[in-house]
Formats: structure tokens, C-alpha cells, sequence
């Protein structure tokens, strides 16, 4: 205490304030009845300030609104089959503490997903298009790029500094069930949920920036590299993505949300050369066997 | 009464005809898979028509110190023979009308020749025999689309994340299944380390 500066001091006696404040007066802000829920133990936090423990609760509420489109597919070899690959992934990735977990969605779209702490998943329709292990690894790579590069949650706090304040909060799965599932009173849990659900949804259909995926493009193919995978299945995945017609209604969101497939070669030529000498393995036989 | 007699054995004969071509149906079809796996373990997007998307050297070797073996023509088309690194072994019908050799070519500057998504239902064999003809399985899925609209619609699903969780496996789980496949990790340089 004796080495806090003054800003700090009085930082502390503002914090206290807000939080008896909440407690007290049931401070509201819009709708949103923060007092309430603090009082309650809810857990509210900020978009710009936002540890580990708060990125795996926003990205479960990411996913629950992924799973809310379709299902995993049913299929526990598959889907077992995908976390080890996953996870192997993960623990050579920069964030290989985070709670990885990788779902395979039942969706004849070609597409794949990442929320933030560690969430991953890979439609069934993309996992169709693949021929080996290396391939399947590529598309969990790029995504787990995406975690480790915490580009879904910048965009976020971009998005939540455009907006007001109620726009900054979130609230954890665990208590949006709690409460949803409570009487019909907790109207206020439900109308922040659904700001929730909405941020996430907005998100997902605009997609993250061109740079960011160019970004997790040139990370995927390291991280398979380094993986003892064979770093060329992540052009031999483009090149078969870049073979189907554009028009593909299976392909639509992806490249709404995606530079093109030969755009992100192009921006891949000089990853290639570095890694010329990489010889890592395939998988065909152990792919075959979980996913025919 | 014989006629009874004769039904029955007629059913009999029937009966044992059928289990007699279920098992002999069974087993051209294990024999046929078996195959099947044999053969992919081998290739990598291999046998495939594809074109260069502009005038690309064709090389003796995979290598860009190798010898030269010519070239292809922008938009040419050629077939994928087999992958190394990151080269494609390719012929061209040119090439092959002159009884020339094939060659190597940067698989950067190659795109497959367009081609129908497989389609299907995973776990029950038709990506398997997809992988290995490229035609497409005859079990039909549906249209299970995941687009704006659909998201647009979404109402998050927390049972489905209880079942996420239930499939998740521990480090060492996945450093023994690492393992298995002889998965060895790299130290290459990238930008995390």
C-alpha cells in the first residue's frame, strides 16, 4: 500500500465506490440492471480488460451460438479423433495452456470456426473435402492461429469502442443458464444475453479482417511444420477449396468471411520457399480409418 | 403335403442362397476397402488435372537449383502425378505427344482443374471411396447449411457445449496419439518462439 502513487490511491477508492455503488443504488445502465447482477455474484467484466479466465467465457458464449446453428456431428470417434489432432496442434502452438477444444459441426457447408480460448470447429462438410491427417491439421492450425493471436477478442474491444458502455459487458455461459433457465423475471439476463448472442453473430457473419487471416495463414502452415506434419497440405487445402466453383453455396460464407483461396496462396509464396525443406508426414491410413 | 413340403425346403434354399451371397458380398467388399487403404496411404492429391497459371519452368528435379526440362505455357493443362514437398511431378498431353519427359513444377503456380465437392455423410465409407476416385458417394445428406441467415437465426445452445466438453482429450492423450502416427515436433523458426 505505501508504494501506491496517488492516481492509484485514488483509482482504489473509485473501484470501491462503483462496486458498493452497484451493490446499493442497483445502478443501471440502459436496460441492463448491473447492481443486480453484482450483487448476485455475477461475474461482468470489461471488453478491455479481459484475462484468461474471461476470454474461455466469451469464447463458450461464441460457441454456444455457433452450436446453436448446428450441432456437433454425431460421431464420437470423429470427434475424438479431432481433439487429438487438435491438440497436439495446441501444444505446440504459443498457448498450449489454454483449454482447447475442437468439435466437429454437423453442416454441409465447407467452413471452420474459432472463438477465443480455445475453441475450434471444423464443419463436417470441410472435413469431406480432405484426404489425410496433414490436411485436417492445416484447417485446425489456421484457426488455432486465430485464438493464439487473439484476433477475435481485438475485435471485439474495436468494436466495443465504438459503442456504448452496455456494449463492453459480458456475462459468463454458466450464469446466462443459470438465469434463462430461471423464472421469468430475469428479463434483464435475457435481453444482455441476447446482446451477447447478437455480438457474436455480427461477428461471424462480417468475419475478421483480411490482414488477420492472411496473418493466421502464414502461422498455420508454421505451426504444422512444427508439428512434424507435412506443412504443404495447407496449399494442397486452398488449391482443392480454390477448385470449387465459387458459386458453391457450401462455400458462401467462407469466402464472404475469407480472402479468396488464390489470394491467400499468393500471399503464402514466400512462407513456401522458407519451409522448402520441411518433410513432414501425411497420415492418409490413420485419416482413412477414423473418417470413412 | 408335398407341395408343403416342397415350399419349405424352396424357403430353406432361399434363405441359406441369401446369407450365402451376404457373406460373399462381404467379403468383396472388406477386400475392396482393404485395397482402398493401401492405396491412399501412398498419395497426395495426386491424379489430378490441374493448369499453371502462368509460364512456369518445368524442372529435371524438385528443386529450384535443378536442371531444366523446359516449360509449360500459361493455362496449359497437365496432369498431377504425384507431390513432393512443395513440387507437383506433372506430364502435360504436349509433353507426352512429343515422348518427352515429365517434370517438376512449384505446386505455387498450379490450380486443380475445378472439380464437384464430395458430398455425403462421414463414417460410413463414401469419403472413403471419394478419396480415392473422386466421384461422388451416393448417400445424400441434405443440405445442412450454416450461412448469415442461419446465424441471424442462432439461439446459442449451452447443452451442445456439455457434449463439446465430453470429447475433449488430455495433453497426454494427444502426445501419446502424436506418437502413434510417429508425429515428431519441429523446431523451426516461426514468429510465436
Amino acid at each position: 500500500m505505501k508504494n501506491l502513487t496517488c492516481p492509484a490511491y485514488l483509482l482504489l477508492i473509485l473501484s470501491c465506490f462503483l462496486f458498493v455503488a452497484c451493490q446499493s443504488t442497483s445502478l443501471k445502465i440502459g436496460n441492463l440492471d448491473v447492481g443486480k447482477l453484482v450483487g448476485q455474484g455475477v461475474k461482468v467484466f470489461n471488453a478491455h480488460n479481459i484475462d484468461q479466465e474471461q476470454e474461455v467465457q466469451f469464447g463458450e458464449n461464441m460457441s454456444a451460438v455457433l452450436l446453436g446453428v448446428r450441432p456437433l456431428y454425431e460421431n464420437k470417434d470423429i470427434n475424438i479423433y479431432v481433439n487429438n489432432v487438435g491438440m497436439w496442434l495446441a501444444q505446440n502452438s504459443s498457448r498450449p495452456n489454454l483449454p482447447w477444444q475442437f468439435g466437429v459441426i454437423n453442416s454441409s457447408a465447407i467452413n471452420a470456426f474459432a472463438a477465443p480460448g480455445g475453441f475450434v470447429f471444423i464443419t463436417s462438410g470441410m472435413l469431406m473435402q480432405l484426404e489425410n491427417e496433414a490436411q485436417l491439421a492445416a484447417v485446425l492450425a489456421h484457426e488455432i492461429s486465430h485464438i493464439t493471436e487473439q484476433h477475435h477478442l481485438n475485435a471485439i474491444k474495436e468494436e466495443a469502442s465504438r459503442s456504448a458502455v452496455t456494449e463492453s459487458l459480458f456475462i459468463s455461459a454458466q450464469a446466462y443458464q443459470d438465469n434463462t433457465n430461471g423464472s421469468s423475471k430475469e428479463q434483464e439476463y435475457r435481453t444482455w444475453a441476447k446482446k451477447v448472442t447478437g455480438m457474436a453473430q455480427e461477428l461471424y457473419i462480417k468475419g475478421l479482417n483480411k490482414e488477420d487471416e492472411f496473418m493466421a495463414d502464414v502461422f498455420g502452415i508454421r505451426l504444422l511444420a512444427k508439428s512434424g506434419y507435412d506443412a504443404f497440405a495447407y496449399i494442397d487445402n486452398l488449391q482443392v477449396l480454390a477448385s470449387i466453383a465459387a458459386d458453391d453455396s457450401a462455400l458462401a460464407l467462407l469466402y464472404k468471411t475469407h480472402p479468396t483461396p488464390t489470394q491467400r496462396l499468393e500471399s503464402l509464396t514466400e512462407q513456401v520457399d522458407k519451409l522448402a525443406g520441411n518433410e513432414g508426414l501425411l497420415l492418409n491410413k490413420r485419416f482413412a480409418q477414423v473418417i470413412k | 403335403m408335398m407341395s408343403l413340403f416342397g415350399c419349405y425346403h424352396l424357403k430353406v434354399f432361399i434363405k441359406a442362397m441369401f446369407a450365402l451371397g451376404l457373406v460373399l458380398f462381404n467379403i468383396v467388399v472388406n477386400s475392396c476397402l482393404a485395397f482402398e487403404v493401401k492405396l491412399i496411404e501412398e498419395v497426395a492429391n495426386t491424379s489430378r488435372l490441374g493448369q499453371v497459371i502462368k509460364k512456369t519452368d518445368l524442372l529435371k528435379q524438385p528443386s529450384y537449383q535443378s536442371e531444366s526440362a523446359g516449360y509449360v505455357a500459361a493455362k496449359e493443362k497437365i496432369n498431377i502425378q504425384k507431390r513432393k514437398s512443395a513440387w507437383y511431378l506433372i506430364s502435360t498431353e504436349n509433353i507426352a505427344q512429343k515422348g518427352q519427359v515429365t517434370g517438376w513444377v512449384s505446386m505455387l503456380n498450379v490450380r486443380f482443374i475445378a472439380t464437384a465437392k464430395r458430398e455425403g455423410e462421414l463414417g460410413v465409407g463414401s469419403l472413403f471411396s471419394s478419396a480415392i476416385n473422386d466421384s461422388l458417394p451416393t448417400v445424400s445428406s441434405g443440405v445442412r447449411g450454416f450461412d448469415e441467415k442461419d446465424l441471424k437465426n442462432a439461439k446459442a445452445d449451452l447443452k451442445q457445449l456439455l457434449l463439446l466438453n465430453a470429447y475433449v482429450v488430455s495433453t497426454g492423450a494427444a502426445a501419446r496419439f502424436a506418437q502413434q502416427g510417429k508425429l515428431q515436433a519441429n523446431k523451426i523458426k516461426v514468429k510465436e518462439d
